[in-house]
């Protein structure tokens, strides 16, 4: 069948009316209800959701393991249903919790394998598997048996797999489940190194932990029940929770010169409150504070607020930008919180 | 909003990567096919317990039907035959352990994602499984022969050895397409399958007309030598390697030679067939590729 080359303008990945249903004992399950999302070239994207959201199944639609039950999805112009070969050649994927591969192999070993089923010659595949080797620092593991290694070892030999074909996209779901805040700290830096080589390399990532959306993600969409419920930016985001931009200032006192009411005429500012005047620091040492919870349009308003404040004599101890949480959002959107002892890991 | 330094053609450079030509194509089904039989002829050999399974046990269950034979009087052409035999069985063995359940613990290990989402094919996976199985129960046939010959002084007069080498390619060839298809069947049946594989092992031995002549069958000898690339192949081998033996051949070497190519043409098609049919299915159904989580 002929294809014609996708058009220049064509997304990373794009989803259009992209519904699935599985039959299960019990009936059907509609995993996925008429999806659309488009995913530009370079981004890093993340799908936040509970459990039984839909996110693998998206992940495995797109990453051809799965077929949709209606609409139709792109790979960079590729159809994922159609030009199956196609996209199978540009992209790779690493899913959590993984123990693939072969016991008896040894790490090295277990990289070449993999290069050879990606399709560049022995000599280009050797160069890249001692590459990923160095890179993810794992030089000491590189002749030890897979069956000898810890999880947090074999995850980091998943991702550097995962690399060696180059991807120009590459699928992630729950790659840091398990991993200890280190390890998983590692595999994120390498994945931004990754993308950062490459102008155009994308990324979709699925995760539970809010953090680390929030830390990787240049859009977020947040699934539930198979529906998306919102996307946007992290900022934009938690715009969606707390319309306004908040800031704490500190100051030593409020000079009588300046009221709050002063305060409240400057240009782009919504409300100011005194938040707590008697507190010190936190442990209730140092000379007092008084701290204003000021409301902005926007953050730029806050020049005029510390001049007016300076202007009066008033002397600055803190500035602070208070932002809601990803957690909030998602609270408020999806009605609960993401399963709740998975989303306490650290960054 | 798309990061910073994203190329222009960005698109056309990505679509001429997928662009492979017929070498390239070629060189990475060769190089796939050897990626995946490497774990099964070097991991084999590194652990210890594994080289006992694979030498002891056979040469003493191969040393058990010898006794057996030599307690019953028999002639000794039938003691060569019998070494002869059991060096096939290990690579029929192979292939009801070792290729017959494998794709099912592909699926669950999560390697099974991994090759579906790779651009190589199932057909190479399950040709590196296959000849890295045979390679590496080749060593064991040998040692088997070997020991055999050694220990109990068996006699062979080979005639026409390509011939013979012939029928062994062609036997193992069959039994390893033969192999594929089942694990295909495997995947797809599930638990239900475990039965079959002990119905393919034991008695199978015997209807394979390995440890008594095909002829004395009667119409189930027939009906192996139909069905089974372990039969002709082993009557074949008999005749070839044990002139004493040639006239308890069921049929000439090389009708049976016959059987065997059509045999192996049947069982890749099948294979080739059945792999097509679970890559779809299992994208279809969305159990049959990856793990149940
Ligand atoms: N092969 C299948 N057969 C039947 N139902 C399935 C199958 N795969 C997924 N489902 C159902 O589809 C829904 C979405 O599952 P999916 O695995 O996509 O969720 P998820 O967002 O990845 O969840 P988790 O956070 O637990 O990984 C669930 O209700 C699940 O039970
Ligand atoms: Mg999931």
């Amino acid at each position: 069948m002929a294809i014609s080359t996708p058009a220049a303008s064509a997304a990373a990945v794009e989803v259009s009316g992209v519904g699935r249903v599985f039959q299960a004992k019990g009936g059907s399950v509609t995993a996925l209800h008429n999806i659309d999302l488009r995913i530009e070239p370079g981004e890093l994207f993340g799908l936040l959701g509970p459990n039984g959201a839909g996110k693998s199944t998206l992940i495995k639609i797109l990453s051809t393991l799965l077929l949709p039950s209606s609409g139709s999805a792109s790979i960079f112009g590729l159809d994922v249903v159609r030009d199956t070969a196609r996209v199978r050649r540009i992209m790779n994927l690493v899913a959590g919790g993984d123990f693939s591969g072969y016991g008896l192999l040894t790490a090295r070993e277990q990289l070449a394998m993999f290069a050879q089923f990606y399709g560049m010659p022995y000599a280009e595949g050797m160069r890249r598997v001692d590459a990923q080797i160095e890179a993810f620092g794992i030089t000491d593991i590189r002749d030890r048996k897979i069956s000898a290694l810890s999880t947090g070892q074999r995850q980091k030999l998943n991702f550097a797999r995962s690399f060696l074909n180059e991807p120009w996209m590459l699928f992630l779901d729950e790659p840091t489940i398990g991993l200890d805040v280190s390890a998983a700290r590692d595999v994120r830096e390498r994945v931004r190194a990754f993308q950062a080589e490459q102008p155009g390399r994308t990324v979709l990532l699925t995760t539970h932990y809010m953090a680390e959306a929030d830390e990787m993600c240049d859009r977020i969409a947040i699934v539930d029940h198979g529906r998306i419920l919102a996307q946007g930016t992290p900022t934009e985001l938690k715009r969606m929770v707390q319309k306004e931009t908040l800031f704490i200032v500190g100051v030593d006192e409020l000079p009588a010169a300046v009221s709050l009411g002063t305060l409240r005429e400057l240009p782009g500012v919504i409300s100011v409150v005194v938040r707590d005047a008697d507190g010190a620091d936190g442990n209730g040492v140092g000379s007092p504070v008084t701290r204003l919870a000021i409301a902005l349009r926007e953050d730029a308003a806050l020049g005029g607020v510390i001049s007016a404040l300076a202007a009066a004599g008033a002397h600055l101890r803190e500035i602070s930008k208070s932002e809601p949480t990803l957690e909030e959002v998602f609270v408020q959107l999806v009605g609960r919180g993401i399963s709740e002892s998975d989303s306490e890991q650290a960054l | 909003m798309s990061a910073a330094g994203v190329p222009k053609d960005l698109h056309a450079r990505i679509y001429a990567e997928t662009e492979w030509s017929l070498s390239h194509k070629l060189r990475h089904a060769a190089q796939s096919v050897v990626g995946r039989a490497y774990p099964r002829i070097f991991g084999m050999s590194r652990e210890p317990s594994w080289l006992f399974f694979d030498l002891v046990f056979p040469t003493l269950g191969m040393c058990s039907f010898v006794f057996l034979l030599r307690s019953r009087g028999a002639d000794e052409a039938w003691i060569s035959a019998t070494i002869l035999a059991s060096a096939l069985l290990t690579f029929w063995t192979s292939v009801i352990w070792m290729m017959a359940g494998q794709f099912r613990w592909e699926r669950d290990s999560g390697n099974m994602t991994l090759y579906i989402t790779a651009p190589v094919g199932l057909g190479s996976i399950a040709l590196g499984m296959a000849v890295g199985g045979a390679v590496g129960m080749a060593f064991r046939a040998g040692i088997i022969i070997l020991g055999g010959s050694l220990l109990f002084g068996a006699q062979y007069e080979i005639r026409e050895p390509l011939l013979l080498a012939l029928t062994m390619l062609l036997g193992i060839a069959a039994m390893y397409a033969l192999g594929v298809c089942l694990a295909a069947v495997f995947l797809v049946s599930g638990r239900e399958a475990d039965h079959l594989g002990d119905l393919l092992n034991e008695p199978m031995q015997l209807l394979g007309g390995l440890f008594a002549p095909v002829r004395s069958l009667g119409i189930f000898g027939l009906l192996a030598i139909g069905i089974l690339p372990l039969a002709p192949a082993a009557d074949a081998m008999r005749q070839l390697a044990v002139p004493q033996l040639a006239a308890s051949g069921l049929l000439p070497v090389p009708v049976e030679l016959g059987i065997l190519a059509v045999m192996f043409v049947v069982f890749s098609l099948l294979s080739h067939f059945s792999l097509a049919f679970i890559e779809r299915r299992g994208r279809a159904d969305g159990k049959l590729l990856t793990r149940a989580d």
